[in-house]
């Protein structure tokens, strides 16, 4: 399995040239409705979109990249919507990782989180977003989760740094 | 007296864990003020917002922070004139209370950037079983507190879970077992028939 990029804009698929890009803005997805009929159902969601796909990729990929949004030191709706559908990757039951209860991602391969968040963000804001994805990661095992913050308009800039980075997974 | 308005602001479906600490808080609120109004994401209007004294968003976490439908209600509002007080009543189904604290702070930082006031909030942990609990009367409690808050226009930081971590894992885990067996049962049902 290739590593997987995700964004919430367009980017230059020559970056990421040993991974599988996917653009949120190219590809159909319903919004969860957070009923959490898929944890009683063995991951099974209600809905049959192309997230049944790209959920799957992300339980077998080792490295994933989200380029997307800061909003209110959040994931900007888009890329909100599309992490929600992801909870069709976790076990019902809750289990205790380092003292905290959670429920565990049910694919345990090991992988890397690069977080690449774009947008004008105050200090306060990149903290609260750093906190979030170590929040939301634990249960899954992230042998590394980095998230790196610029402007929309050094996005680009930014991208030429991190192209490459799939080429050492 | 008061204008208030309950926002249950969470993803569409999961209304339905969040609903009955909602409808508790609305008990305690009906009688102790002028106006209370009761929306969800699909029937809130941006337009009336300005209207109320103080605001209460009630949510569900999603993936331990703000639900993407919350942060919609937030992108309608950037435009409209407010200046309600804000409150939040925010769920979670693990154990730990601080699970809610990624989407409080995101919820104070949003207020501070629109310039309202926060004023505080009441955390639920444990919420898909303690309800089923000899808990819940704790939990009633501390939401008739919270209400109280909320009329008094007074900061309020409350929080409720169950005692243990040892009873949270079995009923909790107990929940999920009748949930999947219950799944299990209409399948079949659905197949013979």
């Amino acid at each position: 399995m290739k590593n997987l990029v995700i964004t919430d804009k367009d980017i230059s698929t020559d970056l990421f040239q040993n991974s599988i890009i996917v653009n949120l803005n190219n590809i159909h997805y319903s919004s969860c409705t957070g009923g959490l009929e898929c944890l009683k159902c063995e991951g099974a969601c209600y809905f049959k979109d192309d997230m049944s796909l790209i959920s799957r990729w992300m339980n077998d990929c080792q490295l994933i990249i989200y380029v997307t949004k800061v909003k209110y030191g959040c994931f900007d709706i888009p890329f909100k919507k599309m992490l929600e559908r992801m909870v069709v990757n976790l076990e019902p039951y809750y289990t205790m990782v380092d003292g905290e209860t959670c429920h565990l991602g049910i694919s345990q391969l090991s992988k890397k989180l690069l977080v690449i968040g774009y947008g004008h963000m105050t200090s306060l804001e990149m903290q609260l977003f750093k906190d979030m994805l170590d929040e939301s990661t634990l249960g899954f095992s992230y042998s590394s989760v980095d998230a790196y913050f610029c402007e929309e308009e050094e996005l680009e800039e930014t991208l030429r740094t991190f192209g490459g980075v799939d080429h050492h997974v | 007296m008061s204008k208030v308005l309950l926002i249950s602001s969470g993803l569409k479906h999961s209304q339905d864990f969040s609903d009955i600490y909602v409808k508790k808080l609305a008990k305690y609120l009906e009688k102790k003020c002028d106006v209370l109004d009761i929306r969800h994401t699909d029937n809130f209007d941006e337009r009336t917002f300005f209207a109320y004294d103080k605001v209460v968003f009630c949510f569900f976490v999603a993936l331990n922070s703000m639900p993407s439908s919350t942060l919609e209600i937030f992108q309608k509002l950037e435009s409209q004139p407010k200046s309600a007080h804000i409150y939040t009543l925010v769920i979670c189904d693990e154990f730990e209370c601080e699970k809610c604290d990624t989407s409080l702070k995101i919820m104070q930082n949003w207020c501070k950037n629109e310039n309202l006031e926060y004023k505080g909030d009441i955390r639920i942990g444990s919420c898909l079983s303690i309800m089923k609990t000899n808990n819940r009367f704790i939990v009633c409690n501390q939401i008739k507190k919270f209400a109280h808050a909320i009329i008094k226009d007074q900061d309020i930081h409350l929080s409720i879970t169950l005692p243990n971590e040892k009873k949270f894992m079995k009923t909790a885990n107990k929940y999920w077992s009748k949930e999947i067996k219950k799944k299990h049962k209409e399948k079949r049902k659905l197949r013979n028939s």
